[in-house]
């Protein structure tokens, strides 16, 4: 599994990587290749928490996430006899990331206007007043995050909860969004200024 | 090769690739003399610093307020994906299954080409006037093939607009047979299925071409 040298305190990601066992996501990569079950459960343990915090963060619903997480599982299990560690920087990580991002996209694509539409309604009335069950299930802070990550440019939301939540590289990330280094670079300050506007605001 | 260093267009770059400690080991070095040298740039770091560890904060208090779903059932249906598939790629009849979806998958593009080429057909025949009211002589070969090889118990009976159904089940057997592995038998049970279940008096070329795609599916 590929490990990561950062001192920031974005770090749940390394945190994951920690706590999980000895075998590498390459083994267990290629037991499931033979079809061995338990070593898909393992891997869908190993990155259930980052991943659908990405999720629920990227798609701003909690439902839709878990949609987009089996999707993304579906997807590896379709497509693993294409994947080659030597060749994709970040190694499954990157590339189990990058599908969950694609899926995630093509719901934002789909959704088009008619989801831009209801966002700016979700806001709205987000800001105003919040649904009864979301009082009950999540803090203030909770729901300003959710609100403020909502405002961000969607490229630059993406690189920041990639950022957070998967723990790969900068370089990773920009090659995963087919972007210049720079550009996630500065996607991610401006996304981390605004952000952080937006929470003190 | 080039440093990363050189490849980062702004100090925000910089410090936050510093911060990752994602520098090269030369590049990290002259990071820390400019950070030595530079007040400005040490405060520009420190307040990198701390919006990081704010979002950190504000991150980490949101996730713990938002329950995340069982990973003990993401788990379980995942590993259950993976004993079907690997159940269907084993088994002679996950591979037959396989097959035939990818003769389906080989079905839409044939029935889409076979329907294209019914309406030039079609448009063929409007065109150039053939009708063997008028124009007895004019293709009769080909309309006498179609007719010998097209069984008796079947309506045959057509019209301007409607086309010919031996001309169609010709068809069906030079272009959709080869395309979905079907002999003749089988495109002579289709048919009787069909004349059977769509009591249309005529089975002109749209009606075996669609009917055909549907019953294989």
């Amino acid at each position: 599994m590929t490990t990561h040298a950062t001192d920031t305190p974005l770090s749940l990601a390394r945190a994951t990587e920690t706590a999980v066992g000895l075998e590498t996501d390459e083994f267990l990569l290629g037991r499931l290749r033979q079809g061995d079950a338990q070593s898909g459960e393992k891997l869908v343990v190993r990155y259930h928490q980052p991943l659908m915090r990405y999720l629920q963060r990227v798609c701003g619903r909690v439902e839709l996430a878990e949609e987009l997480h089996q999707q993304a599982w579906l997807s590896v299990l379709e497509h693993i006899e294409k994947f080659d560690p030597a060749s994709s920087g970040g190694g499954f990580k990157a590339w189990l990331f990058r599908i969950a991002t694609n899926k995630a996209n093509d719901l934002w694509r789909s959704h088009g206007r008619q989801r831009a539409a209801h966002d700016g309604l979700k806001l709205v009335t987000d800001q105003s007043a919040p649904e009864a069950g979301a009082r009950l299930e999540a803090s203030d802070d909770e729901a300003k995050l959710r609100v403020a990550i909502a405002r961000l440019p969607e490229a630059q939301r993406q690189v920041l909860m990639l950022r957070y939540y998967s723990g790969l590289k900068f370089a990773e990330i920009a090659e995963m969004l087919g972007c210049p280094l720079n550009t996630a670079l500065g996607r991610m300050h401006k996304a981390m200024v605004k952000l952080k506007e937006l929470m003190e605001s | 090769m080039a440093s990363v260093l050189e490849q980062l267009d702004s100090n925000e770059a910089i410090l936050l690739m510093y911060l990752a400690n994602e520098l090269p080991g030369e590049d990290r070095a002259a990071v820390e003399r400019r950070l030595h040298a530079d007040a400005a740039l040490r405060a520009q770091l420190d307040q990198i610093r701390l919006a990081y560890a704010s979002l950190d904060h504000a991150f980490g208090r949101a996730d713990s307020a938002t329950p995340l779903p069982s990973t003990f059932s993401a788990a379980r249906s995942f590993g259950e994906a993976v004993r079907i598939a690997h159940r269907e790629r084993v088994s002679p009849s996950g591979q037959q299954a396989l097959s035939r979806r990818g003769l389906y998958m080989l079905l839409y593009p044939a029935s889409a080409a076979a329907i294209l080429a019914m309406g030039m057909l079609i448009w063929w025949q409007v065109a150039t006037g053939l009708d063997e009211s008028q124009n007895g002589t004019r293709d009769a070969r080909l309309l006498g093939d179609a007719d010998a090889g097209y069984p008796q118990r079947w309506d045959n009976s057509w019209g301007p607009g409607r086309g010919r159904p031996s001309v169609a089940f010709n068809f069906s057997r030079a272009v959709v047979g080869p395309v979905a592995d079907l002999n003749d038998e089988d495109l002579i049970s289709a048919f009787d299925s069909m004349v059977v279940e769509r009591p249309l008096g005529s089975q002109n070329e749209y009606n075996v071409i669609t009917y055909l795609n549907e019953s294989l599916q």
